[in-house]
């Protein structure tokens, strides 16, 4: 395994070690080239951290398996196309369709921020138990296959964990109509 | 588990058959409660990714004032600002007025693209672009060369089209406009793309946006390599 094969495996399994060095050593570089845009340095820093998470997410997901460029290359691909993306909804710029690069998802939710039932749905998990948003959180935010959260939960079979999550929905409905 | 709720979760999983998926739209058409069941899964998704964004927003965010401001250094900081607030107050009254320093730099930038024909029923976009361009018709310029790099994201069109906004005094059109290119990219059009970028910053007042890209120009083998550094040394 070399060493961005490494770095790719760590950041799958959620290491903060490997984030925080991975934003610490991309973050002058991304400034600096954001820096040439309209953009104020604090947008410019929340841009880098989003950019960041989609890093993560893409990496839970499996796109970053084979990767053949840098890390960092991969980290820049994905915060060009969100610079020019707030560049495109702070200013309604007559622009090319943004096209996101290949091996890279990224959907921002903003739509869905505004949501009422999203809102509550969000504050009613939180308040679930940490058994519960783990396997939650496993299947609907790192799309893994139930097969697989048997094995990283350790569950003795996917019957155990299919009547586990069924009980976790059940009691987010319940909490969900409780705070209506 | 009812078979529809396993169709969703197969769904989610991305792992429908096709069968399973014509079965699964067929429901979304027919079956309200199989509708609104999808309806609460897909939400359900969207606030679970939300929070955990959400989560990992915070620790990046400590991350980020951790590497911004290291304790000890917060007091010297605070000073710090205090001093570069002072020097900025007087700095505002004694430097240079940044309309007079844009009149004295700025030189409109000729076509090298294209020769212009005198033939004006041209139908080639280019054609037509540059002949607006070259006759000064800069509003027509700029609409043609927007079209053009609709069409084909081509680097001379950002060039021409944010010159001909220059022209037209519209300088946050013109700043839109360079900030399309790739500045990655290193091509004839990148230090001149930047050299009249930091221009507009200037007319603009945002100097210090200016600087960073002068002090790119001024390093690198561009014709406006002499322009930079001069400006550059003005604004210091």
């Amino acid at each position: 395994m070399n060493e961005v094969e490494h770095t790719i495996k760590q950041l799958r399994e959620g290491d903060e070690l490997t984030i925080s060095s991975v934003y610490k050593s991309n973050r002058e570089k991304f400034i600096s080239y954001a820096r040439r845009f309209d953009i104020n340095r604090e947008d410019i820093i929340d841009i880098y951290q989003d950019a960041i998470i989609a890093l993560t997410e893409n990496a839970k997901k499996g796109l970053l398996d084979g990767l053949k460029s840098e890390i960092s290359t991969y980290l820049f691909s994905i915060g060009k196309y969100m610079i020019y993306n707030h560049l495109k909804k702070n200013k309604n710029l007559p622009l090319l369709e943004n096209n996101i690069p290949d091996n890279i998802t990224w959907n921002d939710y903003a739509e869905e921020m505004q949501d009422d039932d999203v809102r509550k749905m969000k504050a009613s998990f939180s308040k679930l138990g940490e058994q519960c948003q783990k396997v939650l959180r496993l299947f609907y935010y790192e799309e893994k296959k139930l097969d697989d959260i048997v094995t990283a939960l350790a569950y003795s079979n996917k019957d155990v964990l299919k009547s586990q999550k069924s009980r976790c929905i059940k009691q987010l409905k319940e909490l969900i109509q409780n705070d209506k | 588990m009812t078979n529809k709720d396993l169709l969703i979760e197969k769904f989610l999983e991305h792992t429908l058959s096709a069968e399973e998926q014509l079965e699964f739209d067929r429901l979304l058409q027919s079956d309200a409660a199989f509708q609104q069941e999808f309806e609460f899964q897909k939400k359900l998704k969207a606030s679970i990714i939300i929070e955990t964004r959400e989560k990992q927003k915070q620790q990046l965010r400590a991350l980020e004032r951790e590497i911004a401001t290291p304790s000890r250094f917060k007091y010297a900081a605070a000073a710090a600002i205090i001093l570069v607030v002072f020097a900025a107050l007087i700095f505002a009254l004694i430097r240079p007025d940044t309309d007079d320093l844009y009149a004295s730099y700025y030189e409109p930038f000729p076509n090298l693209e294209k020769p212009t024909t005198r033939d004006k029923t041209t139908t080639d976009l280019p054609a037509k672009a540059f002949y607006a361009y070259d006759t000064e018709n800069y509003a027509t310029a700029a609409a043609l060369f927007d079209q053009i790099y609709t069409q084909q994201a081509a680097d001379y069109a950002i060039l021409y089209e944010g010159l001909s906004y220059m022209e037209l005094g519209k300088f946050r059109q013109a700043i839109q406009t360079f900030e399309l290119f790739d500045f990655e990219k290193q091509n004839n059009y990148t230090h001149t793309i930047s050299w009249y970028l930091a221009l507009c910053y200037l007319k603009n007042q945002q100097t210090e946006r200016a600087k960073f890209l002068l002090e790119e120009v001024s390093l690198s083998d561009s014709q406006f390599k002499t322009s930079s550094t001069e400006l550059l040394e003005e604004l210091n």
